[in-house]
């Protein structure tokens, strides 16, 4: 069905349809739980008094904590060196007999920050837990000695914060690294599959790649190359998009239609990075692989969860070469603030640039082999 | 004498061949300058937010200005109402909102607790903790004085009640104020060299076999090649991974130990087993390029399998298995424990051994393969001879 070689689009099939179901299938698994749940943490209550247990159950409750008890303190940061765990709660040995006497005891707790985005977790997680805790035996201790109940609880938090996340309603950890892992996915695969397509030159017409690239036919077969393979890209990433949506539920405050719109010059702009690529790397191998390499560490410079606000300019610079990037604003424009004309707005023009590059790569390569041609 | 001169060969053929010296040297070099550099700042600081007081007291802009004081949170614009808010955040002029009660010093002034509300973007993680956390310890504080303004006068028997009862200290050990390079770094490195060993060790093998200066040098001693190339690609790996992790981790700085045995050993038993994969994949493929696109490809879900993003706790107990096999899974947890949180290999000897199981492992299904494709190869020619 395709206008290739036998080899390539075995190739192809593959790009186009077996290997995404695999990784879409391995990212589905990986986050398949969505919300982060059980992370082991060890708690080590050298009082063993009442009000250290009920601080214990409270902890017990969270779902997003699977308690351990342990021994001895020593125990307790061994297994946070092994990783076994990722943090320990101390609890000291005066602790009920300070509270009584309104000595402060200090509860200490040591996180793993190695793993940034885990340690987040169980930091909001054990602050909400004593937090409501302090609160309950600063009103106990209020009531005790004022019998009204307005004054114990104002005492126990005369400010109280209460959170709201903004479009992602739930918190969920899995749905905010998404939308990214998928547009980061996405472009590596129309960046390989199109030198892939791009690579398979006309059998016997040319006999070196440089001749190929050089010769005035190619423009022609490069134009109708795209033209086929693009929409087979799209359709590729919009069934991704809605079996994601479907799995995993995701809040979408704007359009689909115009998600799948914006996505047709995601596509063509990865696709034109593609071409440069094959432009200045005639050796197939060299091509397809650099288009990946190039395309495949994307995701941090996304934005997502790094902010590009805290990026350095260098950084930005590459950043504005990826389509993925631009995207990805768009992506959150429509999806989040259901605003087309922020999406407009943002990386349209660095969009179109990408779009025009294989235009100069060609007249530079043209313009270099002058004399081969007039 | 001549293995000598045959892994001398190989590492020649490192450079002749522009695949293997894109892949091996100039990736390496570029990836390490290119991937550590949108971390460069390592923590996001001064997020910008709006504050919403329809209050306007003296109060209410004394807590406003407690909460610009956060290292967390920039507060650029207070509003009277929260009307016009969503176009701020859609345009991320600010990140998130902060509403005040319009009763703010009013209760306060009752001796009524109040409740303020953040809202803040979910869709950017890091920003959203970053504010969240801000405004918390500033609510924190600002409990502590009121309680010690406003109850102190009122009841001399409520005065030693005014700071909370017990206090929780938080300490992040290892990567104290979570800087988030710290974190990527070291292991998306660790994952980078294991992408590049597999490509560039797939596709020598590949080509190799059908390189005619290759072939014409092991004549008569074919059993020589794969040892020879095993160990040049071992040396050169364990070379450039001593450097990313001695030399160019510290330059980040990243803080991590000083050289040890564990670690060196950590790497050497890790090369074994990435370039004996490598082996495998190059006898698999029919050609290179599908080497290089599965390699890339399996990068996204290599690195959020193996744990330092997302918790192995929350991986489903299958798919732990599968990606077990993945040098880079047990590479990632190894070198953390043993270069980051300071292990030894004498304590917890289980990650080397790990990856010497998994590398052995790999080299008999790679001598398998080429057994097989020797006998396929073999059936062919005689097949072909029958024919003559």
């Amino acid at each position: 069905m395709m206008p290739t070689s036998s080899s390539t689009s075995k190739l192809l099939w593959w790009l186009l349809l077996w290997l995404p179901v695999m990784l879409y299938i391995s990212v589905g698994a990986v986050f398949s739980q969505q919300t982060v749940k059980h992370l082991p943490i060890a708690v080590v209550d050298q009082n063993q008094s009442t009000q250290s247990r009920a601080l214990v159950r409270d902890l017990n409750s969270m779902e997003t904590l699977a308690l351990q008890s342990s021994i001895s303190v020593k125990e307790a940061t061994q297994a946070l060196r092994r990783s076994d765990i990722y943090a320990v709660i101390l609890i000291p040995e005066d602790f009920s007999s300070d509270l009584v006497r309104n000595q402060q005891p200090m509860i200490e707790v040591l996180v793993n920050g190695e793993y940034v985005l885990i340690a987040k977790i169980i930091s909001a997680s054990i602050a909400q837990v004593t937090g409501v805790s302090q609160a309950v035996v600063q009103a106990e201790q209020t009531l005790a000695l004022t019998s009204s109940p307005t004054t114990a609880l104002f005492t126990a938090a005369p400010v109280q914060m209460v959170l709201n996340p903004l479009y992602n309603p739930i918190g969920n950890y899995a749905l905010f690294l998404l939308p990214g892992i998928f547009i980061a996915i996405w472009q590596v695969l129309i960046a390989t599959t199109t030198s892939t397509i791009l690579v398979d030159r006309p059998e016997g017409k040319f006999q070196t790649n440089e001749s190929w690239i050089k010769s005035a036919e190619s423009l022609t077969i490069i134009f109708k190359k795209i033209a086929w393979s693009f929409p087979l890209l799209w359709l590729q990433g919009l069934i991704a998009l809605s079996l994601l949506f479907y799995i995993f539920n995701w809040p979408f405050f704007g359009s689909l239609v115009v998600i799948s719109l914006v996505a047709l010059f995601f596509v063509l702009a990865t696709q034109a990075l593609a071409i440069c690529v094959c432009l200045v790397f005639t050796d197939p191998t060299e091509a397809i692989s650099i288009s990946g390499a190039l395309t495949a560490p994307s995701f941090a410079f996304l934005g997502i969860t790094f902010p590009k606000d805290d990026m350095p300019w260098l950084a930005l610079l590459w950043r504005d070469l990826l389509p993925a990037a631009h995207f990805s604003e768009w992506w959150v424009a429509i999806a989040s603030y259901d605003s087309i004309t922020r999406a407009l707005t943002h990386g349209s023009i660095a969009m179109i640039l990408i779009m025009l590059l294989p235009v100069v790569f060609i007249m530079i390569k043209r313009g270099i082999n002058r004399d081969a041609f007039f | 004498m001549h293995f000598f001169k045959a892994l001398l060969f190989e590492i020649f053929w490192m450079f002749k061949q522009e695949n293997a010296l894109m892949t091996i040297f100039i990736a390496s070099i570029g990836y390490a300058i290119l991937y550590p550099l949108p971390y460069s700042h390592q923590l996001a600081r001064e997020v910008e937010i709006a504050v919403v007081d329809p209050d306007r007291s003296a109060l209410s802009r004394a807590f406003i200005r407690k909460i610009d004081a956060s290292p967390n949170i920039e507060v650029t614009r207070i509003l009277a109402s929260d009307q016009d808010i969503e176009d701020d955040l859609s345009t991320q002029n600010v990140r998130g909102y902060l509403a005040l009660p319009r009763d703010f010093s009013a209760s306060i002034y009752r001796q009524e607790s109040v409740t303020v509300t953040l809202a803040a973007d979910g869709a950017y993680y890091l920003l959203y903790a970053t504010v969240a956390e801000g405004v918390a310890n500033v609510v924190e504080d600002f409990n502590e004085t009121l309680r010690e303004s406003l109850l102190i006068g009122s009841d001399p028997a409520l005065s030693a009640l005014t700071a909370v009862p017990y206090i929780v200290e938080t300490h992040n050990v290892f990567n104290k104020e979570l800087g988030y390079r710290n974190y990527v770094i070291p292991s998306v490195f660790l994952i980078i060299l294991h992408q590049l060993a597999l490509i560039a060790m797939a596709t020598m093998t590949w080509f190799q076999v059908r390189n005619p200066e290759a072939i014409k040098y092991y004549s008569g001693k074919e059993s020589l090649a794969p040892i020879a190339r095993f160990t040049a690609f071992m040396s050169v790996f364990f070379f450039i991974s001593i450097i990313y992790v001695y030399v160019l981790l510290p330059l980040y700085d990243v803080p991590v130990d000083t050289p040890s045995i564990s670690v060196i050993s950590m790497l050497l038993a890790y090369f074994f087993a990435v370039i004996s994969l490598g082996l495998c994949i190059g006898r698999l493929v029919k050609h290179p390029q599908v080497a290089a696109i599965l390699v890339l490809l399996s990068s996204m879900p290599i690195v959020f399998s193996a744990g330092f993003v997302w918790p192995s706790e929350s991986l489903p107990e299958v798919w732990k298995l599968l990606v077990g096999w993945i040098p880079a899974v047990e590479g990632v947890k190894g070198l953390l424990a043993y270069h980051v949180f300071g292990d030894s290999i004498i304590d917890q000897p289980h990650h080397v051994l790990r990856l010497l199981a998994e590398g052995g492992v790999f080299l008999l299904i790679a001598q398998w393969l080429n057994r097989r494709q020797l006998n396929v190869a073999g059936g062919e020619a005689k097949f072909n001879s029958s024919l003559q």
